[in-house]
């Protein structure tokens, strides 16, 4: 039972951004957090601080609240996955599983074999034992990486995208069986993935990470729902949330292709700020004559002209282009380009129920639940609806 | 810097352990000096250089120099790149052949030389292609040939090197595109190996300039042809002109410095520490 | 990837043609026993030519191109290297005129191993050899690590420098060192040969240390780290086993390659007592009988122990090359 707690931890980089950004974390013990963000976020720079293999320039890091800034990797005790699997290549598998048990004195070498023979056996990695690294492929590599560290018995574990490299059908199975581990013998670990979908899936908590910086940590369902800023709401969901460019004039909120009326409280909070960016998810978007838009009462509505349709199967994607004006589009890539990321596009997408056959083409009518559509401020990115 | 730290002891001792003797070199250089009696010396200025650069033997033992170092880089490279190509595909001997390919290089170039140089004036190759009396020229192209021989074997591994780095996928999609077996070689397989082509060309042409071994070996009095390393060699410790001999090193340094400023942007050989 | 039929024909066509034309030019010009060695290389080709027949059509991977090339390769390679033993077993007084050995006779290896004069070149060859490489080696083992793994300014420079001190030719220096060695007075001492020996030995070292170190998998260093290994553990299990293999070989190929110089130690003594081995070989002539003969001999001996190099780590050997010099 170890927790892991980080305060204002900072590492200058070489340009004027740092590559740590004042990160502080706080995971209690057994829990499992999960950083996702884009590839160059950090995450892997966060954990290798975390283990003591980085330097960082200020900040502190605790481990079941004791400071251990000056500590090396083996005071610190952390087991580690590394994101190339760092395998021993004259090593075999079970050698390779065994390594990090046996740097401690004490371990007792029939319980460490039966262990190994465990962790091989959920990892499918039983028939393996014999081989060296480089007779594997990389779905294995990576399992036995995973393997070498649930072997040992360390305080916390810090993985570093490892399911990555996984077929579909197996990263299921050995997502399941590694959280069911850490939850029997009740392990505080942190993870990255750049998978949305496996953080919020997996993790207790995830934390969204890009440029050195925790944009937000939260439930996976808190994140969702409550996005803090433009760039979780824009990072999060496949596909992400609309991000649309809106101007409020009075009580109204013109957006491209509809209008929204203001309540109170989100009026007061736009303030005198002329242009802010509005933010609906595809999933929010209903077709106005299907049983989900007709239920929806406080609403925007709209009709435009559908562009393209992607039929999915389970759902059917709608996409309705519209126009923004030179002044705004230059604004919008302002903020894309501080923060290295594609968060606009000149299209609105509508994730609609896969009945109806749409064709490009089409008129449609499409209807958004009120509550549903967030604002941010295009500057700061923060949401400026959470406090609704 | 924490680098620095660690790199310094080695690279100080590199700079003094050669800028010492070429420092020492160049100052030798402008001094007329006997290598008989130290004593002796006086200072001449570039009257050495002047003395080289005017003289025709000095020019002919150059251009001999390097044809040589042409013909014999062109034809290291051609036949290397043949057995390098060869040895690629033929890897269930490679156990064998990794070991053979080196053995030529790790023969002593004297020994090389002497038993080339017989070879032609009285051995297999006269009793082959019955040669007859070869004479100097003969033994020369006797010595280049086991140079040349040496040398095939590194040219070819390190050309396997380059040839390893074309993955197959690249090929199997190269075929897959359709590309003939002249297209596959000049558009995937050459681009891919160039940096070690490029490496191979330039360290065997400044290594086949710098040989010694054979040509002193078949050098006789009176010989017409000389390389230009023989020369700087005979007028140093024959002749004992250690002044001349001097300036004809640095000329030496001068030229291959100006081989190695011509190839490497010609070549765009490079490797990323 | 299989060969195309008609590629397989052709190179059977080609290796029936060579083959014919071996078989002929031997049996014209070349006389026994050397003949056989021609009749053989014509009956190895003409059946590779009619297995690139029986292949042609099959989808098997063999290259008969390839064969044809291996085939000529070993040619190539071994003739010279049997005519040297046959130069070197030929009777005292005899010339070889073929490349198969007729009368072998070993007094050329056992003179060499007894000569005085070789056995002390071969001491004066080992010792510079050994004490510049243990220096050198000393040395490059952490600039090469500095220069791979941690932040040096100016690093693209300091590599020219490495690889032009590399290429220089000794010849150039060796009248200069030759000069400043008589001028301090220690010409003709074995010692007098080390400091010019790390000309070859310190370039090569900090050459070839760099590819092992390029090679070496760090980030398995950082994971030996992360399991809390103590600096003897981080030694004993990532160093001895990842790092040190190669350093070894990278320090025997130095040492070969200072033991095999020829100008520095033809240059340097005057006297046999401080020559290395193959300036011995060179100069020496007048003292050794029947040099070619002598010269040979001791050739094959001082190669023996690099193929036994090249035996025991053949694979480490030809990828330090071939990636060093790439």
């Amino acid at each position: 039972m170890t927790s892991i707690e980080v305060r204002n931890l900072t590492r200058a980089g070489k340009g004027s951004r740092p590559l740590l950004d004042d990160v502080s974390l706080t995971v209690p013990s057994g829990e499992t957090l999960a950083i996702t963000g884009p590839p160059g976020a950090g995450k892997s720079l966060l954990l290798k601080t975390l283990i003591g293999l980085e330097d960082h320039t200020s900040g502190d890091i605790l481990i079941d609240d004791v400071v251990v800034n000056a500590a090396g990797p083996r005071r610190r005790d952390l087991a580690m996955v590394f994101q190339d699997y760092a395998l021993h290549p004259h090593l075999d598998v079970f050698d390779n599983l065994a390594f990090a048990a046996t740097l401690r004195r004490g371990y007792d070498r029939r319980e460490l074999s039966e262990r190994i023979n465990d962790v091989a056996e959920f990892l499918a990695l039983g028939e393996l034992l014999d081989l060296k690294p480089d007779d594997l492929d990389d779905a294995q590599r990576q399992r036995v990486a995973l393997g070498r560290s649930l072997v040992r018995d360390a305080k916390a574990y810090l993985l570093d995208a490892p399911f990555s490299q996984q077929s579909e059908r197996v990263r299921t199975q050995v997502r399941s069986v590694t959280s069911q581990w850490q939850q029997e013998n009740q392990r505080t670990s942190i993870f990255t993935t750049n998978d949305v979908a496996e953080a919020l899936s997996t993790a207790d908590r995830v934390a969204v990470m890009h440029q050195g910086f925790i944009h937000q940590v939260g439930t996976p369902r808190d994140l969702y729902e409550r996005p803090a800023d433009m760039f979780v709401a824009g990072y999060l969901g496949s596909p992400p949330m609309n991000l649309v460019p809106a101007f409020p004039m009075g009580r109204q909120l013109v957006m491209p292709l509809a209008t929204m009326l203001l309540d109170d409280n989100l009026l007061e909070r736009i303030g005198e700020r002329g242009v802010v960016v509005a933010g609906i998810r595809p999933e929010h978007c209903y077709d106005a004559t299907g049983q989900g838009g007709q239920a929806v009462t406080d609403r925007v509505e709209f009709t435009t002209r559908i562009d393209d349709v992607e039929w999915r199967g389970s759902s059917q994607f709608a996409y309705l282009g519209y126009d923004i004006a030179p002044q705004v589009e230059d604004l919008l890539n302002e903020v894309e380009d501080l923060l290295e990321f594609d968060l606009f596009q000149n299209f609105l997408v509508a994730e609609l129920a896969p009945e109806s056959s749409l064709r490009p083409g089409m008129s449609i009518r499409v209807v958004i639940p009120r509550q549903r559509v967030h604002v941010f401020d295009p500057e700061t990115g923060e949401n400026l609806t959470l406090a609704r | 810097m924490k680098g620095w730290r660690w790199l310094a002891p080695a690279f100080v001792l590199l700079l003094v352990v050669t800028g010492w003797p070429i420092g020492r070199g160049i100052w030798l250089s402008l001094h007329s000096a006997p290598l008989t009696n130290p004593d002796d010396r006086t200072f001449v200025g570039a009257d050495n250089y002047t003395d080289i650069l005017t003289n025709r033997s000095w020019w002919l033992a150059v251009a001999t120099t390097l044809v040589i170092v042409l013909v014999v880089v062109v034809l290291q490279l051609l036949i290397g790149l043949a057995f390098a190509v060869a040895l690629r595909r033929v890897t269930l001997l490679w156990p064998v052949t990794r070991v053979l390919v080196l053995i030529p290089f790790a023969l002593l170039a004297v020994v090389s030389a002497v038993v080339w140089r017989d070879a032609v004036t009285t051995g297999f190759a006269d009793e082959w292609f019955k040669l007859g009396e070869v004479g100097h020229f003969g033994e020369l192209v006797g010595v280049t040939v086991g140079e040349l021989w040496r040398g095939t074997g590194i040219t070819a591994l390190i050309l396997l090197a380059g040839l390893l780095r074309v993955r197959s996928s690249l090929m199997a999609s190269a075929i897959a595109d359709g590309a003939t077996a002249w297209q596959r070689s000049r558009r995937v397989v050459l681009p891919a190996m160039g940096p070690a082509i490029a490496v191979a060309t330039t360290y065997r042409a400044l290594d086949t300039f710098r040989i010694l071994e054979g040509p002193l070996l078949v050098d006789e009095p009176g010989a017409k042809l000389r390389t230009a390393p023989l020369l700087a060699w005979d007028t140093t410790f024959s002749s004992l002109e250690l002044g001349l001999g001097a300036a004809m090193s640095m000329v030496l340094l001068a030229i291959m410095l100006l081989m190695a400023a011509i190839m490497v942007p010609l070549f765009r050989v490079r490797r990323v520490v | 990837m299989t060969p195309s039929v008609r590629s397989r024909l052709w190179a059977s066509g080609i290796a029936f043609v060579l083959g014919f034309a071996v078989a002929n030019y031997g049996i014209i010009r070349v006389s026994r026993p050397d003949l056989w060695i021609w009749i053989g290389l014509a009956v190895v080709l003409m059946g590779t030519s009619a297995a690139g027949i029986l292949f042609a059509d099959t989808r098997s991977g063999l290259s008969i191109w390839s064969i044809i090339g291996v085939e000529l390769f070993a040619v190539f390679t071994l003739v010279p290297l049997l005519w040297t033993f046959t130069v070197a077993t030929a009777p005292s007084g005899t010339k070889p005129r073929t490349v198969w050995p007729q009368d072998v006779s070993w007094d050329a290896f056992d003179g060499a191993l007894h000569s005085q004069i070789l056995q002390d070149a071969a001491v004066t060859s080992v010792f510079v050899a050994g004490v510049a490489t243990l220096v050198a080696m000393a040395l490059a083992i952490p600039a090469a690590y500095a220069l791979v793994r941690l932040p040096v300014r100016g690093r693209r420079q300091v590599y020219a420098v490495v690889t032009a001190t590399l290429f220089l030719p000794l010849l150039a220096l060796a009248g200069p060192i030759t000069d400043q060695v008589l001028a301090l007075d220690k010409f003709g001492s074995r010692v007098s040969l080390l400091p010019p020996a790390l000309l070859i030995t310190l370039p090569l070292a900090i050459w070839l240390s760099i590819t092992v170190f390029r090679d070496v998998p760090w980030s398995l260093r950082d994971s030996v780290r992360a399991d809390g290994a103590t600096w003897m553990q981080s030694f004993v299990r990532f160093a001895l086993p990842n790092v040190l293999p190669g350093v070894f070989v990278a320090g025997l190929l130095v040492f070969v390659a200072g033991c095999n110089d020829f100008v520095l130690g033809a240059a340097l003594s005057a006297d046999d007592d401080s020559r290395p081995l193959p300036a011995t070989l060179m100069l020496a002539t007048g003292q050794i009988e029947t040099s070619s003969s002598a010269v040979a001999a001791a050739g094959l001996l001082w190669l023996a122990p690099v193929i036994l190099l090249l035996l025991v780590f053949p694979r480490r050997i030809t990828q330090l090359l071939g990636r060093s010099y790439r």
